[in-house]
């Protein structure tokens, strides 16, 4: 078959996956399992790398019409073997000598595959069961400290929402499937819906998305993510909030944009109505929390918000931007987690009040989450400003050429994101400006190299060739469409 | 031959029986029961719908999440198991460790 070589990443993980439980029958060595796990996913990155930027990358190839590698799926393919690559480094110095690691690796492989399937999935049940595969994982993952009260109790409430969303998604899959006949993206987007309002499709639509919004922690959705961004062992929360979160948003790019793009009148105003309330809610309660995982978590909603604002705009740039924010959150988002991390396993805690003083203990960790901080919030020198920019600027360009109304989108990310600020500095002045009291303490591992590389990413690549990711991001929204 | 609208209204009648159960009940295992009610509604019309447009897609969809239900029931289990072993009890009003 043409093009199996594109398919290389997925079959290196899902092999690994099932072989990483026997090799530790068989060596008894589970750092040498976890070792394993991170040199497969930093392969199976490599050659994403290589098959892009290679040869012949460029030429879209199908797969019995389930799977497509196209551009679009070959950038989430890299960002999220990217974001399993980071958690798993730092999952090796955070876990410790905790038991069970092999599996743990294990499911970190099954989830990044799942997430990959989702990436390049051209039919709705390609697409739900990358969804399930990685959820599946990542419910067991969130409960993987079981003898810790917090993260079994996240553990819990991640899987009865998880799997109480995914039965909405799947019923409203089923009703969308009455009402075109066919379960490929592409033919549904072929239906020819007609100019009135339909009833069954809108009921179809408002249960898709009321179980992909719990995936992307959209408002009133959102519930469940503070608590399992609290409990969860912190590099899998790096994990989920930027990687799980990408999927969701691939997966409503998919099945809105593209799939029901010519429905677009049914849900262009729910959508724009839940983006609103998504980042306004994100932020409103991210004022008042004291735990850092908490207050994360909801800048997170927060961000969500601002990224479902493309979705009713419907152009290349808006949608190019969108795409631009979902790949620089995960970045700012893992890394911020990751510092998290490092600060945890030195057992400094986990509130606001554990960053007193961190300039004095760890310059480059304290640097780091700063940038990140101000990232999230859009300040010019860094990353985040760019694909907010593009993303508000596109927005704004289609309320320009014609639909008024879209022009509130952009007010109310503006005012949000000046909102962000307060809780954002919060923070970084604990940073910088408290004395730490007590000695110094050793942090961990390789961490370093993982907030160094966010740190370049943030303050150097991104802004220095914002144009030409910018491109490739429109060029994949121009796929979609 | 059985009209479609019957399909139709048993499966929403099964998801409303499911969402009843998940919204009301308190025990970590009856709310995952009543989510597998929820994925039986999704199924009853994935093989009514095939039925209706002669399209094979919608029953092997079926075959899929009856496996993808399997799975979720046997991870649910695991992590309610290593919660009774933490707390004596999976009543969900229970979980209030993490609020806020």
């Amino acid at each position: 078959m043409a093009g199996v070589e594109l398919l290389f990443p997925e079959f290196l993980l899902a092999t690994t996956a099932l072989l990483l439980p026997g090799t530790y029958l068989l060596h008894r060595n589970a750092q040498l399992c976890g070792r394993l796990a991170v040199a497969t996913l930093a392969v199976a990155l490599g050659a994403t790398w290589l098959q892009w930027f290679g040869s012949g990358a460029a030429v879209p190839a199908t797969y019995f019409g389930h799977l497509e590698i196209n551009l679009f799926s070959q950038l989430f393919k890299f960002a999220f073997l990217a974001i399993a690559l980071g958690s798993g480094i730092v999952s090796l110095a955070y876990l410790g000598d905790l038991p069970h690691r092999p599996e743990f690796f294990t499911l970190l492989l099954t989830a990044t595959l799942g997430m990959l399937i989702v990436a390049s999935a051209t039919d709705l049940l390609t697409l739900f069961i990358g969804i399930e595969l990685a959820a599946f994982s990542s419910y067991a993952l969130v409960a993987f400290q079981k003898h810790d009260d917090g993260s079994t109790e996240a553990g819990a409430k991640y899987l009865l929402i998880g799997a109480f969303s995914s039965a909405l998604t799947l019923y409203g899959i089923s009703l969308l499937y009455g009402l075109t006949g066919t379960l490929e993206i592409a033919a549904i987007a072929a239906n020819d819906w007609g100019a009135s309002f339909s009833g069954v499709l809108f009921v179809a639509i408002l249960f898709i998305i009321g179980g992909l919004g719990f995936k992307v922690a959209a408002v009133p959705f959102h519930a469940w993510a503070p608590d399992v961004y609290q409990g969860a062992p912190t590099p899998v929360t790096a994990f989920l909030a930027a990687g799980s979160k990408a999927m969701g948003f691939v997966a409503l790019l998919r099945i809105f944009v593209t799939a029901l793009g010519p429905a677009l009148a049914e849900w262009q105003m729910l959508l724009a109505i839940i983006a609103v309330l998504t980042m306004t809610v994100g932020n409103l309660a991210a004022l008042r929390q004291q735990d850092i995982g908490r207050m994360l978590a909801y800048s997170s909603v927060a961000q969500a918000g601002y990224i479902l604002a493309a979705f009713p705009v419907m152009t290349e740039l808006a949608l190019g931007g969108a795409i631009f924010h979902i790949l620089v959150h995960a970045v700012m988002k893992g890394g911020a987690f990751v510092i998290v991390a490092a600060v945890g396993m030195a057992g400094l805690g986990y509130t606001v009040e554990s960053y007193r003083g961190l300039a004095q203990r760890s310059p480059l960790l304290a640097l780091t989450l700063t940038v990140c901080l101000l990232a999230l919030v859009g300040i010019p020198p860094f990353g985040g400003f760019f694909s907010k920019f593009w993303l508000f600027y596109g927005i704004f360009q289609a309320a320009m050429a014609g639909q008024q109304w879209l022009l509130w989108l952009v007010i109310a990310g503006v005012l949000n994101s000046a909102l962000s600020l307060f809780y954002y500095l919060r923070v970084i002045r604990n940073i910088y400006t408290e004395d730490s009291q007590g000695e110094a303490r050793p942090f961990g591992g390789h961490t370093r190299y993982i907030a160094l590389a966010v740190l370049l990413l943030l303050t150097l690549l991104i802004p220095l060739q914002y144009d030409s990711i910018l491109m490739l991001c429109r060029e994949a929204a121009a796929s979609l469409l | 031959m059985i009209p479609l609208l019957h399909y139709v209204l048993f499966s929403s009648a099964l998801l409303l029986i499911g969402g009843y159960g998940v919204v009301r009940n308190r025990n970590a295992i009856v709310v995952l029961m009543s989510i597998e009610i929820m994925l039986t509604a999704a199924n009853v019309n994935f093989v009514a719908f095939a039925e209706f447009w002669h399209d094979m897609a919608g029953q092997v969809f079926a075959l899929f999440v009856i496996a993808i239900a399997a799975a979720e029931v046997a991870i649910g289990l695991a992590i309610l198991l290593s919660l009774y072993k933490q707390r004596d009890t999976i009543e969900l009003d229970m979980l209030d460790l993490l609020r806020w």
